[in-house]
């Protein structure tokens, strides 16, 4: 087998293929939206490629179309923030009320609380408690300082937490009154 | 707690532990939202791989995602893009 030159478009390309797994995985859990999440990986894909000649040989390949995917989806949230306006608790509310299941954690529950949080907190939960990136290679990406990176990754912690705790112990009366 | 059992605890996957290798409690924030470290002084806490249901929970959740087949769209979309050149060079020249 010849393996492309690792700077031609060949070889971007079967790096742009490998990279399509974990790119779905972050996307998803990141958009919480199953469409909109492999459009924000279509989009980084196409982003990427045209930025190809950006890329330092030898560099994290994988951060590298993170930081891209993640870019274009703050951006993307951002405008449509300002066009509608999802309450959060809203949202959240909704989900614990029609998550009546009692017991065990579930992946579902889960999935549904790491939905509920913001983004922001979900973006670090997921770079660094699932892709093992560092502190310093997650505020490097996301550009805020550690200090936030840190703070977004406890809250979001504890507000999974506490979801979770929701789910396993009904309160169905506690989390009417947030209405 | 299970301080303790140290890092034998939570090794249910056999093949997957890999990745959870980095997934150390992190040293002084961790420790509101998990309490992995609130008795310091005992030891490093970095030594402390205590069972994590929430980072095992997402780690399942995206594995599970990143172990789907690669919808054809995909596959589709790298083919188009091979064979015209970059967007943005094209709008340069």
């Amino acid at each position: 087998m010849t393996r492309p030159a690792p700077d031609s478009d060949e070889w971007f390309r079967k790096e742009l293929l490998a990279i399509i797994p974990a790119l779905r995985a972050f996307s998803r859990l990141l958009v919480s939206d199953r469409n909109m999440a492999d459009d924000v990986v279509q989009e980084a894909l196409v982003k990427g490629w045209a930025a190809r000649d950006s890329f330092t040989q030898g560099t994290n390949f994988k951060a590298w179309m993170f930081r891209i995917l993640r870019n274009y989806y703050f951006t993307l949230a951002k405008r449509e923030q300002r066009s509608t306006s999802l309450d959060p608790e809203v949202a959240e509310r909704t989900l614990v009320a029609c998550d009546s299941q009692e017991g065990q954690i579930h992946l579902h529950d889960l999935e549904k609380g790491l939905a509920s949080l913001p983004a922001e907190q979900r973006e670090v939960l997921l770079l660094f408690g699932v892709n093992g990136m560092s502190y310093e290679e997650v505020a490097q990406m996301t550009g805020v300082p550690i200090g936030t990176v840190r703070s977004r990754l406890s809250r979001g912690r504890a507000a999974l937490e506490r979801y979770i705790e929701g789910t396993e112990t009904p309160r169905k009366t506690s989390v009417a009154k947030v209405a | 707690m299970s301080k303790q059992k140290t890092t034998s605890s939570k090794r249910t996957k056999g093949g997957k532990q890999a990745p959870r290798a980095r997934l150390k409690p992190p040293p002084s924030q961790e420790a509101a939202a998990t309490d992995v470290v609130a008795r310091p002084g005992i030891g490093p806490p970095r030594l402390i791989t205590q069972p994590d249901p929430i980072a095992d929970g997402l780690k399942r959740l995206y594995d599970d995602v990143a172990n789907e087949p690669i919808p054809d769209e995909f596959i589709e979309l790298l083919q188009k893009l091979d064979s015209a050149t970059s967007s943005q060079e094209s709008q340069d020249q």
